[in-house]
């Protein structure tokens, strides 16, 4: 079960990574995002040596995930306003401008 | 606070060029006699000063002096001193002369205060080529070609140095000069270090076969120059053998051997080919040659004897102030008397050139006749029974002959008077230098060295006698002979060796010169192959542009993140496996 | 002191962000010296004192520790120096008209915070937490205000942090149930043959390398430190790359350095050397100063990881040489971002063609950017050449020569790019468009940019006092014996 668990977090991850790189418009990669931090999130509840430390740790490191998150978003508002437009990541931006 | 004091003397002539380049001419050209003067503070006062720990500077240079390099360091400011103060009229003619000396001067104080081979390699680089610039001073062609000869001589003998430091330091604790001295005497390569050592410093020092550049250099710099060259800067090659080489760890009896013979052999052939010579610098030049022949000889005595060795090395210490201030006298006197108009002018610098001479050739009472005495002391101590005072005798005769020769030369001279708009030098400068001459020598060892006997009045009163008189009446016979029958000396060219070099090198140009078209042709298709390639390159840059392209597009970072995350977890599992 | 160096950045960045606009710089500029005066207390604590960890229980939670040593106190010293000095170039050198944005000044206390708490961290959960502050902070400050490239480049930038993040989250997860503790000193000998903890090691490594970052995961690091602001590039080429170094070190060389032999130093090793080869290709080519220089940042952070090998192979240099990098590295780097923005605004572009003459035109910018190419190329008496002769010496004494080829090479294409960019500097009259030579300028800023290249050069001066600070409470010692 707790193997089980445990791969599932790391598909998690994998997905989300997948999504964040692969995704070609900002909505993609928020879902990226998310299952990027629910796959650390289930990862750390599985991993945590004894109940208590787990509740705590995985509270923390929840919060900090959402906290990421929502500056994700915030981040791709700005940049659709500045661009006018979904933000496109593909090429360095360095080589746009 | 003892650190001012012993980094002074180092940095002051930094300083000074400092001050002469921003602000040249006369009213700051007299910081050229003041520059070395913290130098002679400090070897006086040597014991009264603790040499300060540099730990916080870059590399940790270690300084020091023992009595011996206080001796050495007290010849090198005196003469120094009084040269700078016969420089300024020539710094104030041409710029960059001022920067050369400075320098030169640093780098000599600096290499007889240094406790690692680090800082003492640093130092004798510095002197080296800043003295290039003093050789090549006047420009003319002469003296080009002599800055050239003694650039590549000097350049190839640190090579060998940097080589022999290298593989003596390889097997040493530290870096400390005792400690490398201590590692050769029990290094595997004890011989091949030792013979990279005597080649390294035996070409400043002017060994014969290394000496060719200079009779050539040492005449080509103007008169001051000559005078620190000769009295103060070829004493490194000296201080180089007496504090690198395994000098009372134990006997190295081949090597004694072939340094005293050595010794010898340059004692009387730079008498010999200086006979030869016209010009008076330049047979001062082969005098230097000849007399560093001296204390080559006491270093192969040093080497022969461990017990023997703290007396050879002070008497070689000694022989080298002799030496240093007696030349020092006689080029400045050399360099003042063509500009010396004034009948009594002339004839004080002809008797001090007289008086110099007759102390290198170790006249009575001489400082001559002291540093001799304390070379056979030595001599007696380590090689007793054998016919090396004899000889070392007979080589005086030589000196004798050379330096009666340089007074007659001198006297035929057409005494001119002094390019116009120039004040004549005075000679108070040079007066101090020769009571110093007179006193320095019999008198500064045994109070510092007191391993050295002091001499009983045979040794410097009725021994040197012989020796100078058969020289004295050889050089009136051959006068007479010259003036009755007409019998010249045969005349080398100055350099002697060189010239043949120079042959052989002109002799391969012209060969290569007949290979040259055929060589040009290859040159230019090998040219035209690299520009090839380097196109080709270019046109690759491209691929590279277009690669960091791909490497900094968003999908390859993530690919790039689960790749080096895979290559990660194999690096790890792999030891599981 | 390391609490005190870690709340008053991090309580300074809350009140300043409560107060007027025109009270925030001020504001900070005090909190940053009070920060450097703790800073430099501390520092002399550990030199006295010698090293401390300091075990803060909380309930719950594993506790969090804080280590003082050496290496933590002197990038706590460095790092709120240069933050000091770049927000004194901030209020002094103005881009375009305006100075820094009023949220540039809570954001950079925000940062420094972070950083420090990277610098002391001894725990990995403790070391998580003060990399999201890092990351976010540091994308907002790339971000702020800026045009669309500006934020495509900041948003690039924080994915890549959060990714890092999250990876090194779950990694140290997995390590802490494999050993059941996830203080970095306590993992020695624990994680063993544990498929959990090995797969952890591998994952929180994935993401400290995605951070530092070293090549191929450098793809968002060149657009992120070009386009930043010229007040925040410094902090972020300087100080933000070796925050995750630091975290990287401390877990191979003094926590499981057992483990990572010989397999995965070898790779790490492998991929730094690509980083310093490929970085200064890459740097020999591009056409802007800017992206030079964070080429260069590229190459020097693979000078970096080439010593996790050595150290991990039981060198005290290559721990010294790593953490004496770190170091040397970060204030000539500043400088030359400072001096390359002055002589860019002077000349009206940022090319390496554009800035031909600029030396002409303001000599005291264009002096620090020379003085801090010495430094970055490593020529002696810098801090960059006493960096990389221990680094050399490690590579030596442990028999892995190899790496002392690739730093010598590195060195010589540092070299060849900046001798690029300084070239120009130097070359001809500065002139304008039109042809006429203009009058030379120069400001309080450059003045910012020549002490920081100054101090550089210092470091190199006098090694012994950092070299003695580094080495205490290090895992491999060296002064001590030596």
């Amino acid at each position: 079960m707790t193997r089980a668990l445990l791969i599932l977090g790391g598909v998690g991850l994998l997905l989300g990574v997948i999504a964040l790189f692969g995704a070609p418009g900002s909505r993609g990669r928020l879902r990226g995002v998310l299952a990027l931090a629910t796959g650390a999130l289930l990862v750390v509840l599985l991993a945590a040596p004894d109940r208590a430390q787990a509740a705590l740790t995985v509270a923390l490191s929840g919060a900090t995930l959402a906290g990421l998150y929502v500056v994700a978003q915030l981040f791709e508002r700005a940049a659709a306003r500045k661009t006018g437009g979904d933000l496109r990541l593909d090429s360095d931006p360095l080589r746009r401008a | 606070m003892s650190v001012v004091w012993w980094l002074t003397p180092i940095l002051l002539p930094l300083a000074v060029a400092v001050v002469t380049t921003l602000r040249p001419g006369p009213r700051t050209s007299w910081l050229l006699a003041a520059a070395p003067v913290p130098a002679l503070v400090l070897a006086l006062a040597g014991p009264l000063l603790p040499a300060p720990a540099l730990s916080w500077l870059l590399l940790e240079p270690r300084l020091a002096l023992d009595p011996v390099g206080r001796v050495l360091l007290a010849l090198t400011a005196v003469v120094w001193i009084v040269a700078g103060v016969y420089a300024r009229t020539e710094a104030e003619q041409r710029g960059g002369y001022v920067e050369w000396w400075l320098l030169s001067l640093s780098g000599n104080v600096g290499l007889l205060l240094s406790d690692d081979i680090l800082t003492f390699y640093t130092a004798f680089v510095v002197m080296t080529l800043a003295a290039y610039g003093l050789v090549v001073h006047s420009r003319t062609v002469e003296a080009r070609r002599a800055g050239r000869v003694y650039l590549v001589l000097g350049v190839a003998g640190e090579t060998v140095l940097l080589a022999g430091l290298l593989l003596a330091a390889a097997d040493a604790p530290g870096l400390r000069m005792a400690e490398v001295a201590g590692a050769v005497a029990g290094s595997a390569n004890r011989d091949l270090v030792v013979a990279l050592l005597l080649i390294g410093f035996g070409i400043k020092a002017g060994v014969i076969g290394l000496h060719v550049w200079l009779p050539l250099a040492h005449p080509a710099a103007p008169f001051a120059a000559s005078a620190v060259l000769s009295g103060a800067m070829i004493k490194a090659g000296l201080v180089g053998w007496l504090r690198l080489l395994p000098i009372g760890a134990l006997p190295l009896p081949g090597w004694s051997d072939l340094l005293v013979v050595l010794g010898l052999a340059t004692a009387v052939v730079g008498v010999a080919l200086g006979l030869t010579q016209r010009a008076p610098k330049v047979v001062l030049a082969y005098s230097s040659v000849s007399q560093m022949g001296f204390m080559t000889l006491l270093v192969g005595v040093a080497l022969a004897a461990p017990e023997a060795a703290p007396v050879a090395v002070a008497a070689a210490a000694v022989y080298a102030l002799h030496h240093g201030v007696a030349k020092a006298v006689l080029f400045v006197a050399v360099g003042l008397l063509p500009s010396a108009g004034g009948t009594w002018r002339r004839t004080a610098l002809l008797v001090g050139v007289a008086a110099a001479g007759l102390a290198l050739a170790g006249a009575p009472l001489s400082s001559g006749a002291y540093a001799k005495a304390w070379m056979k002391q030595a001599i007696d101590l380590a090689l007793p029974g054998t016919s090396v005072t004899t000889f070392a005798s007979l080589a005086a005769v030589g000196t004798t002959l050379l330096m009666a020769r340089l007074l007659l030369l001198l006297r035929a001279q057409r005494p001119g008077a002094g390019p116009a708009g120039r004040p004549t030098p005075g000679l108070g400068a040079w007066l101090t230098l020769v009571v110093a001459m007179a006193t320095l020598t019999p008198l500064l060892p045994p109070v510092l060295l007191p391993v050295l006997a002091t001499p009983d009045s045979g040794a410097v009163v009725a021994e040197p006698l012989w020796p100078l008189l058969l020289g004295l009446a050889i050089a009136g016979a051959v006068a007479l002979a010259q003036r009755r029958v007409g019998v010249t000396m045969p005349a080398l060219p100055a350099g002697d060796l060189v010239v043949v070099g120079e042959r052989a090198v002109a002799g391969v140009a012209r060969v290569l010169a007949l290979l040259a078209p055929p060589l040009t042709a290859a040159l230019s298709r090998w040219t035209r192959a690299v520009q090839g390639a380097a196109l080709a390159l270019g046109r690759r840059d491209e691929g590279l542009d277009r690669l960091e392209d791909l490497l900094t597009r968003w999908r390859t970072g993530g690919a790039m993140v689960a790749l080096v995350a895979v290559a990660l977890v194999i690096a790890l599992a792999m030891p599981l496996l | 002191m390391s609490l005190v160096v870690l709340a008053l950045p991090l309580l300074g960045a809350g009140v300043v962000a409560l107060v007027a606009a025109r009270w925030r710089s001020p504001l900070t500029l005090t909190v940053l010296v009070l920060t450097l005066l703790s800073g430099a207390l501390m520092a002399q604590g550990v030199g006295s004192g010698g090293a401390r960890v300091v075990t803060l229980a909380a309930v719950g939670l594993p506790a969090a520790v804080v280590v003082e040593d050496g290496l933590s106190a002197a990038l706590v010293l460095v790092s709120s120096g240069l933050a000091l000095a770049t927000a004194l170039f901030g209020v002094l050198h103005r881009d375009a008209g305006a100075g820094p944005p009023a949220a540039y000044w809570p954001l950079s206390l925000a940062l420094l915070a972070g950083l420090h708490g990277l610098f002391l961290a001894g725990d990995l959960l403790t070391a998580y937490l003060w990399l999201e502050v890092v990351a976010v902070a540091g994308a907002a400050l790339v971000a702020w205000r800026g045009d669309g490239a500006r934020m495509a480049a900041a948003t690039r930038y924080f994915y890549a942090e959060l990714v890092a993040s999250v990876t090194f989250l779950a990694g140290t997860a997995l390590v802490w149930s494999a050993t059941g503790t996830v203080v970095i000193t306590d993992l020695a000998g624990q994680v063993g043959d544990s498929t959990g903890g090995r797969l952890g090691l591998a994952l929180l490594t994935t993401g400290l390398l995605l951070k530092v970052p070293v090549v191929p995961l450098h793809f968002w690091l060149p657009a992120a430190h070009t386009l930043a602001p010229s007040a925040v590039s410094p902090l972020l080429s300087g100080l933000v790359v070796k925050s995750a170094f630091v975290i990287l070190l401390r877990t191979w060389v003094g926590g499981v350095p057992e483990v990572g032999q010989p397999t995965l130093a070898l790779l790490l090793g492998v991929l730094g050397a690509v980083a310093v080869l490929w970085g200064g290709l890459t740097a020999l080519r591009v056409e802007r100063a800017k992206v030079l220089v964070a080429y260069s940042t590229v190459s020097q952070l693979g000078l970096l990881l080439l010593a996790v090998p050595l150290a991990v192979a039981g060198s005290g240099e290559a721990w010294l040489g790593a953490a004496f990098h770190a170091i040397a590295h970060a204030l000539p780097k500043a400088a030359l971002l400072m001096a390359v923005a002055l002589l860019a605004h002077t000349m009206g572009g940022g090319t390496v063609d554009r800035l031909t003459g600029a030396a002409a035109r303001r000599p005291v910018a264009a002096f620090a950017a020379g003085l801090a190419a010495l430094s970055l190329v490593g020529l002696p008496p810098t801090g960059g050449f006493v960096a990389k002769w221990y680094l050399v010496v490690a590579s030596l004494t442990t028999g892995q020569w190899w790496w002392a080829a690739t730093i010598v090479a590195g060195s010589f294409l540092t070299a060849a790019y900046l001798a690029r960019l300084l070239q120009r500097f130097f070359r001809g009259a500065g002139r304008t468009v039109a042809g006429e030579s203009e009058p030379a300028e120069r400001g309080r800023a450059d003045v910012v940019a020549l002490g920081l290249a100054a101090a550089g050069l210092l470091l190199g001066l006098y090694p012994n006092a950092l070299l003695g600070l580094l080495d205490v409470g290090a895992p491999l010692g060296v002064m001590a014996r030596g």
